[in-house]
């Protein structure tokens, strides 16, 4: 890694949020709904916990192993194989979301937009934009996103507040229509999509500047807050406005926004909903394109760290064109699989290594604590 | 400096071998002028004096009766008191004179200072002359620049002379900080540039990357200052400018207080800033002059117009063609009745529409002065109306067109409307492809670009990325002098207290 590329604390932020608002904002309300109905906003209070968890889990790690990725620490705490395997299984991870995502955007716009366009005129334009962005580095990337996420979240928080005339608070309610087990089935599902994303920013905290530790953790935790906040309005807002209806509503936002008609002045404002989905796609897959070159650097050890780019963005390109035949089976595999991809790769990855962190701290020190109380 | 190496052979006591090569140094040179003097008791010691006549006022060349006055104390006669001794013990000590001058020694000096505007005064038996200078003929009255006309302010312009352009600087910044640093360059042309920046203010990051980057030019052979800001600048095949330009003193001087290094060149009024920032193409001296809430209106309608010039047409094309749903129904409707019968989709029409408005203005520039309102009446007037009934282009088109080209010609400086003129054509073509989606592809792709592009080792988009919240005071709005005062966006200026810039923060 360049030791010269670091990025500020602030920026780190807004690539924390950038990478778990990215287009989930977007999507999540609809399948969060599906399956907890009333009680997806408590869902998404309960997996936002499970989300804080593996956050700290991810700066706990840092503070152990500073200037390492996930899969560095991987090698410190298990050896190389271990570090190896674990690189395989984050590979095959986000060889299924980047596709996925930018997948989200062809579908989206094949749906809503542009019905007679084919997908892949969507897929390659975006595949180009997002290449293009990481080859350029981390640096700029950051830079670029600090602005982004700003518009993006500006966006949708101008839909949410214009949309206030549609809101019915009585929708809420009754509480938990179905019992606990909806709410379980919602947070099980946003804790892997979009909560526990986060896991992969381990590969990123390399970049952080060592010197803001401090500032840095609490901006994390901050930006994380927020992006929560905002993933929590939109479920909350789309529960409001679409009541029993919202688990059948795609694109929840984009609905709301369709709806809004304010005067004679503010409609038709779906577009704004539209760009902001595109562009929290775009920073979302361009992050996760950034930390799959990252991985397969370190696990090759390539010199050259953009040289596998282009034929990486390629693949991902063929993958999004051609992992589902139909939207059906593309809404089956983002909200049923990759929840359970995340859970189960992403963050145990991140859970065991903070346990073996944890534990290989209390031996190493327990030794020292004898010698210490020793005569 | 130069790379053929400046004439070092030094003058000789012997005045007709010093003359026979001055002789020919400037042969062919029918304005130069060698006059040859008698001098001492009874006429007997001879010198010559050399000057440039299209340079030099001749009837203020009185540069020998002079130097001999200062030898004597009486009102000099026919020259018969002063003896080569005198002169040379006098001004070979730099004993005083009336007038200043410098001793020269070699033919290269001779040569320059001749060029230069001196009056050069060779003694027969002194190997070493002595150089005046004299009136030299006037050059452009200082008047307000043309291209940057203000309602308030000062309308005080640069023009072709150096030195001239220097001291109004000076007079505006009266501090031993601002440095002005001066060098000969070219081989030929022998021109004099001169860089100044205030000691306090310029981040010596960005000065010695100015100064790394300047290398070389001295072998360069530059005509005006717009050389150097190519020599300088990193994105050549960028459209947008990475550096600017101004004529108002003003200006420059706010500009040296920002802590940017500025270019003058002699015979050239424009006043090269180094390095512009993205966010600073959004001002104009002016927004300073007036009262906070104009300004910051100003400032909003600027950005409007730069979103405009750049993007308007293509917005156009992507939501008649593509997204008509995004129209309201009344004006979809009159939108569809205007385009009835044309035969080009909204993308052809833009570009004929674009390209002949483009014509329209290079036309404009080019002709003779007294022909150039034909042009826009022929062009605007006639072609316009006759596109239309001739259902070549919808009203509409024109009317999007129209204002489009408002639109650039209310952005302040000419380099960044001249950039947004290029940026609109791959913007059109990508929302003719692909609509709203293709200009939001195009609109990444340019944020990019200019997220990657540095300037003098700054990142060009500074300010709004790497994003500082207290710069937008000074960008989305002009906040209250008495705020932007007391803490400049200048860090180094705001005191003990103020964070030193381009370090660490700077450089993300």
């Amino acid at each position: 890694m360049n030791p010269r590329e670091t990025i500020s604390s602030s920026q780190m932020a807004f690539l924390a949020t950038a990478i778990s608002v990215g287009s989930s904002i977007v999507y999540i309300p609809s399948p969060i709904e599906q399956a907890a109905g009333n009680a997806a906003w408590l869902s998404m209070v309960a997996s936002f916990g499970f989300g804080l968890l593996i956050l700290s889990c991810v700066l706990y790690l840092n503070r152990k192993f500073p200037g390492q990725s996930l899969v560095g620490c991987c090698r410190t705490l298990l050896g190389p194989l271990p570090a190896a395997i674990a690189a395989v299984f984050l590979l095959a991870m986000l060889f299924f979301a980047l596709p996925a995502i930018v997948a989200g955007i062809g579908d989206f716009m094949t749906n809503v937009v542009m019905k007679q366009t084919p997908e892949y005129a969507f897929n390659s334009l975006s595949f180009l934009a997002i290449v293009l962005t990481v080859r350029a580095g981390i640096i700029v990337m950051a830079r670029m996103y600090l602005l982004i996420v700003f518009v993006m979240l500006l966006f949708c928080s101008t839909v949410i507040l214009l949309a206030t005339p549609l809101y019915r608070p009585e929708y809420l309610l009754p509480l938990l229509p179905g019992g606990v087990k909806p709410l379980l089935h919602g947070t099980y599902i946003a804790a892997g999509f979009p909560f526990g994303e986060i896991a992969l920013f381990a590969m990123l905290m390399p970049y952080a500047d060592r010197s803001e530790n401090a500032r840095l953790n609490r901006r994390l935790y901050l930006a994380y807050t927020v992006t929560g906040m905002m993933l929590l309005l939109s479920v909350v807002c789309s529960t409001m406005t679409f009541g029993p209806a919202a688990g059948d509503v795609q694109f929840a936002l984009f609905r709301i926004s369709y709806e809004v008609h304010v005067g004679e002045l503010f409609q038709r404002i779906e577009a704004i909903i539209g760009i902001a989905l595109i562009l929290g796609s775009y920073m979302k897959a361009s992050l996760f394109l950034f930390i799959l070159n990252r991985i397969l650097v370190e696990l090759l050890r390539l010199r050259d760290d953009k040289a596998l780019l282009y034929p990486l963005s390629l693949v991902s390109l063929l993958l999004s064109l051609t992992l589902y035949r139909n939207p059906a089976e593309f809404y089956q595999q983002v909200y049923v699989t990759w929840p359970f991809v995340v859970l189960s790769t992403g963050c145990s990855i991140v859970l065991l290594l903070t346990a073996l962190a944890w534990l290989s701290r209390r031996t190493r020190s327990l030794p020292n604590g004898r010698s210490g109380n020793a005569p | 400096m130069s790379p053929q190496a400046p004439d070092t052979d030094r003058l000789s006591a012997d005045m007709r071998a010093n003359r026979r090569r001055i002789d020919h140094i400037f042969s062919d040179c029918f304005d130069i002028q060698v006059q040859p003097w008698q001098y001492g008791p009874g006429l007997s010691h001879s010198a010559f004096s050399v000057y440039c006549r299209s340079i030099v006022i001749e009837k203020d060349v009185k540069s020998f009766k002079q130097t001999l006055q200062s030898l004597v104390p009486h009102e000099l006669g026919p020259a018969e008191s002063v003896t080569p001794e005198q002169i040379i013990r006098v001004f070979g000590r730099h004993g005083v004179s009336p007038q200043p001058y410098r001793l020269i020694s070699t033919f290269g000096e001779v040569q320059n200072d001749v060029l230069e505007g001196y009056v050069v005064l060779i003694f027969d038996g002194w190997d070493q002359a002595v150089a005046y200078q004299v009136g030299r003929f006037p050059k452009r009255p200082v008047s307000e620049p043309v291209n940057e006309p203000v309602v308030q302010g000062p309308r005080e312009g640069t023009i072709e002379d150096l030195n001239t352009n220097l001291g109004m600087l000076r007079q505006r910044l009266k501090t031993p900080r601002l440095k002005a640093v001066s060098l000969t360059v070219g081989s030929n042309v022998q021109s004099k540039i001169v860089y100044l920046y205030l000691e306090n203010a310029v981040d010596p990051n960005t000065l010695a990357e100015f100064r790394r980057r300047l290398a070389g030019i001295e072998q360069v052979d530059i005509i005006s200052t717009s050389y150097v800001e190519q020599w300088i600048e990193s994105h050549a095949w960028s459209p947008f400018p990475q550096h600017r330009y101004t004529e108002r003193t003003d200006t420059a001087a706010a500009a040296l207080l920002d802590g940017k290094v500025i270019v003058l060149m002699e015979n050239s009024p424009t006043v090269l800033i180094c390095p512009a920032l993205f966010v600073e193409f959004f001002g104009t001296s002016e927004d300073y002059y007036v009262r906070t809430p104009f300004a910051s209106m100003i400032r909003w309608l600027r950005i409007v117009s730069y979103f405009m010039a750049a993007s308007l047409p293509s917005l156009y094309i992507a939501l008649s063609t593509f997204h008509p749903e995004l129209f309201p129904t009344v004006l979809l409707l009159a939108v569809m009745d205007s385009r009835e019968g044309i035969p080009f989709p909204a993308f052809f029409e833009a570009m004929i529409m674009e390209f002949s408005f483009e014509l329209l203005r290079e036309a404009g520039i080019r002709l003779p002065r007294p022909v150039g309102p034909a042009v826009s009446i022929v062009g605007a007037l006639v072609i316009g109306q006759a596109a239309i009934s001739a259902k070549i282009a919808s009203p509409f088109m024109v009317i999007i067109v129209a204002l489009t080209g408002i639109a650039s010609f209310s952005i302040p400086h000419y380099d960044m409307a001249i950039a947004l003129r290029i940026v609109r054509f791959p913007l059109m073509a990508s929302a003719g492809l692909l609509g709203l989606f293709g200009m939001m592809i195009a609109y990444l792709l340019f944020f990019l670009h200019l997220a990657c592009l540095h300037t003098l080792g700054q990142p060009y988009l500074s300010g709004l990325a790497p994003l500082k919240l207290r710069d937008l005071r000074d960008i989305l709005i002009r906040a209250p002098l008495r705020t932007l005062t007391r803490s400049p966006r200048n860090r180094r200026l705001s005191g003990a207290g103020g964070r030193p810039t381009g370090e660490g923060a700077g450089s993300r």
